[in-house]
């Protein structure tokens, strides 16, 4: 008979075996299917964002009769080219609702502009007369006293010190009750623009038909629709209760409007712009979805490019669209004349392939878009008024604090205990050296903790940022490609950076690791200041120019093969 | 709609004289205009994509598109009607893209011109800062010493020199003060401007650089459907700009209309201030904005093909 000790230690160890050689299969398993397993997760969920687009365009039942037909060798073509065509129809209409509500929200957004500019240059101007004014009785008082002491009126010098420092205090007061109460008139829009601004509580509603179903979809994996989402965005990072009307910023049928509303009202509007413009995304997963599965009968003839008579740009385009021998049979079967079926498949391949260039351009532009604006509404906007607020206040403690001592000293010189009054006027001194020190520190501005992550500019500043940072594949290739007729072979993205260096768009040296870490928003990048977003915005804006440039050469390629 | 008017001459000279031709000529309007009037009524296209048809000229495709669809089963493969169909599809998309290409040169010419105003406005806005601060700093540090050293003290030399000092101090506050005032002005553009798309919608003689597509001109240069007074969109800009006071200069005097739009013999660089470089982009902003509108018309147009 073994010891019990014996077996039951032989039972551990080989449980433990089982268990250790389980552990280390499932690690194997793990680390051998890990990448297919989450480039699977990903092709779902741009499958589901691509049906979901279909089926908020009421074309799902199109969708899957084009992917079963495709799949199919011996199916009809012409059925093929009819499901074609209404659905290239259905995506451009698409497309185009999305600039018509992005069209619109940008009209709001300009005619708010224009009302909280005028305002802040009146509120400008009235802050400086305030200014001026203080300094001006400073000026008149500060030279009348001493002439006076010099006179032997004592009496009437300490009555001008009681008399400045009182104007001083109230001017102050004056100015921070201003800055308080000061709203902007006639905010309504006028008549003559009745039929463009509409001036109403931006609520998401008077969408073009495609976009409101875009928005009161749910976004695969939630179960909360787009329009909720962003409503619950906006109620976390604004305090803005989308439920209620009345927050909703509205200028209509307003007289007056406080500059924090038409801020408010600015950005939301731009928070609903990138919300819509992220359709397009989910449009490029439909027509990627759609062109993942091969077509029977449609690719390259064998006809030789070279007959392609278009602009460098376009024929660029053309052959990253691989439309090269498309384009030149197409233009063959043109100068035959005659309509036929090859035509319209050639036809609709063209125009299939130049939607999706520009669409990928448009995705890309949105992209940068968005960075933009939250670095110029968020970021900027945040550290440009906290660094206006500090300075002012501090401004303001200066008049304050000269002007309450002042009416001390005065009454103290009425006294006759003119060494007390010295005394407070010399604490005045050192107080008002010490806080225009601590105005001179301000300007530079203050920090702000960065949250918005790697930004379009990590990838052409060569960061290797992660691969949802990243520009989709065909704009990569763009970006990574010479521009038609260069003769030194650099990239647009190589040439770009030596742009931005030469041309000193920046005030901060691009040679500088942490520096492009700075711009680009990288995750080591911790805090940002009014210096580093002022260049994150100017690169971002030359990027954005680059970008726009390809829509160009998609219109081009549309031009030159009509 | 092509139509023989040869024909009907002929055939209103040969048999039935006054009469019969007046009835001809009717009979060649109703049958030109007869499509497009019926799709209007009955619904079919909105006045926005109407109008967005008749820019593009494809009117007739469109219609007769539209009749197609109510004779035959769009569904069904027809090469006419799919031939038809991506003729306008490419059409529509092709005026799509050249709006966006108009977009893009505005906002390439609003970072232009933003960029510059923004440079200003800092350069501005420190000068303003440094004159303010350095009217504090002295304000300050010549009150200390005037009422510490200067009058503390029974040496009535002292103290008339601390006096002579303090009227100095305050002199210099009010130098300082206007200096600020004047500063508030700003200085102008250091970099060189270009001529810009407003010239053209402020009938200046643009060069054709900064000319707008012929099918945005036109569209500016129409009444948007939904006016009111029959004003075109470019005539409603004007008037906006004119009457709603949001610009800071006053566009209806021809110099200033010169000056915005970096245009003409009345510009030069030295007028380039802060508030002409502030208006000019707002300008900027509206009239994209309303270049942009167009796109409703080829949204609705497209709506009424499905």
């Amino acid at each position: 008979m073994r010891p019990l000790g014996f077996d039951q230690g032989a039972l551990q160890w080989s449980n433990l075996n089982v268990l250790l050689k389980r552990l280390f299969s499932t690690i194997l398993c793990g680390l051998i299917l890990a990448p297919p397993s989450l480039a699977v997760d990903r092709s779902t969920f741009k499958r589901s964002e691509a049906m979901q687009a279909a089926q908020s365009l009421g074309i799902q039942e199109k969708v899957d009769r084009l992917l079963f037909l495709r799949s199919n060798s011996d199916c009809s073509s012409e059925e093929l080219l009819v499901l074609r065509a209404a659905i290239l129809r259905k995506i451009l209409r698409a497309v185009l609702e999305v600039r018509q509500a992005c069209n619109k929200l940008d009209v709001e957004r300009a005619y708010t502009y224009d009302i909280m500019q005028k305002e802040e240059r009146r509120e400008h101007f009235v802050n400086q007369l305030f200014n001026t004014a203080n300094f001006a009785q400073i000026s008149t008082f500060y030279t009348l006293e001493p002439f006076m002491r010099i006179h032997d009126q004592f009496v009437t010098s300490a009555i001008f010190t009681t008399i400045s420092g009182s104007l001083n205090t109230a001017i102050s007061t004056f100015s921070r009750l201003h800055g308080a109460v000061a709203k902007a008139s006639n905010v309504s829009p006028p008549k003559v623009l009745a039929n463009i601004v509409d001036g109403g509580p931006v609520d998401a509603s008077g969408m073009p038909p495609l976009v409101s179903k875009y928005l009161d979809a749910a976004a695969p994996g939630s179960n909360k629709s787009r329009r909720e989402v962003l409503f619950a965005t906006w109620l976390s990072s604004y305090k803005i209760d989308a439920t209620k009307k009345e927050d909703l910023c509205s200028i209509k049928d307003r007289k007056k409007a406080s500059i924090k509303l038409l801020r408010s009202r600015i950005l939301l509007l731009w928070s609903l712009h990138t919300a819509v413009q992220d359709f397009d995304r989910q449009l490029l997963c439909l027509l990627d979805q759609l062109e993942s599965v091969p077509m029977p009968g449609t690719e390259s003839s064998g006809v030789t490019a070279s007959i392609i008579n278009c602009s460098a740009g376009a024929a660029e385009m053309a052959n990253l669209l691989k439309l090269q021998p498309c384009i030149a049979e197409l233009s063959q079967l043109k100068q035959t004349g005659s309509p036929s079926k090859r035509l319209s498949e050639l036809e609709l391949r063209l125009l299939e392939r130049s939607l999706r260039g520009a669409l990928e351009v448009q995705v890309a532009s949105d992209k940068v878009d968005e960075d933009l604006y939250y670095s110029y509404h968020v970021v900027l906007s945040d550290l440009l008024q906290s660094r206006a607020r500090w300075l002012q206040k501090t401004y303001d403690a200066n008049f304050l604090q000269s002007g309450i001592l002042g009416i001390v000293a005065g009454r103290l010189y009425l006294s006759r205990h003119s060494y007390a009054g010295d005394r407070k006027f010399v604490i005045s001194g050192g107080n008002g050296t010490a806080l225009t020190l601590l105005a001179m520190w301000q300007m530079h501005g203050f920090k702000r903790k960065s949250d918005m992550g790697p930004n379009s500019l990590a990838e052409i500043l060569d960061l290797n940022p992660a691969d949802d940072c990243r520009f989709s594949p065909f704009v990569s290739s763009l970006l990574n490609s010479p521009p038609p007729g260069s003769s030194d072979g650099k990239s647009r993205r190589e040439l770009l950076n030596n742009r931005w260096k030469e041309a000193k768009v920046t005030t901060l040296n691009l040679d500088s690791a942490k520096n492009l870490q700075a711009v680009s928003a990288m995750p080591s990048h911790k805090y940002d200041t009014i210096n580093v977003v002022k260049n994150r915005i100017a690169l971002l804006h030359s990027l954005k120019k680059e970008l726009e440039s390809f829509q160009g050469e998609v219109l081009e390629l549309l031009l030159c093969t009509e | 709609m092509s139509f023989d008017v040869s024909m009907i001459t002929q055939f209103a000279c040969d048999k039935f004289s006054v009469r019969s031709s007046i009835l001809a000529i009717f009979s060649a309007a109703l049958l030109t205009f007869l499509p497009s009037t019926a799709a209007f009524a009955s619904g079919e296209l909105t006045p926005q994509a109407q109008e967005a048809a008749k820019l593009m000229g494809i009117e007739d495709q469109v219609y007769r598109l539209l009749e197609y669809k109510k004779t035959r089963s769009v569904d069904n493969y027809d090469q006419e009607t799919l031939g038809l169909q991506l003729s306008l599809v490419r059409k529509i998309m092709t005026t799509g893209l050249e709006l966006r290409s108009a977009s893009a040169k505005f906002d390439r010419e609003i970072t232009f011109e933003q960029q510059a105003l923004d440079k200003l406005t800092r350069e501005r806005d420190l000068a303003v800062s440094l004159t303010t601060n350095a009217n504090f700093l002295q304000l300050s540090i010549l009150s200390t010493i005037i009422d510490g050293p200067l009058e503390q003290t029974k040496n009535r030399h002292m103290i008339l020199n601390g006096n002579r000092l303090n009227i100095v101090s305050g002199l210099t506050v009010g130098s300082l003060a206007l200096l600020a005032l004047y500063q508030q002005r700003g200085g102008t553009r250091h970099s060189k401007p270009e001529a810009n798309l407003l010239g053209q919608t402020l009938g200046l003689e643009a060069p054709d650089s900064e000319k707008l597509s012929p099918i945005l001109w036109q569209y500016l240069n129409s009444p948007a459907t939904d006016a009111a007074g029959g004003l075109t969109r470019r005539q409603q800009l004007t008037e906006y700009w004119e009457t709603a006071k949001i610009l800071p200069i006053n566009i209806k005097k021809t110099s200033t209309v010169e000056q915005v739009s970096a245009l003409g013999s009345r510009h030069r660089q030295r007028y380039e201030s802060i508030k002409l470089l502030t208006a000019r982009v707002t300008m900027l902003f509206d009239l994209r904005a309303m270049s942009n509108m167009l796109n409703t018309g080829l949204v609705e147009l497209l709506q009424a093909l499905d």
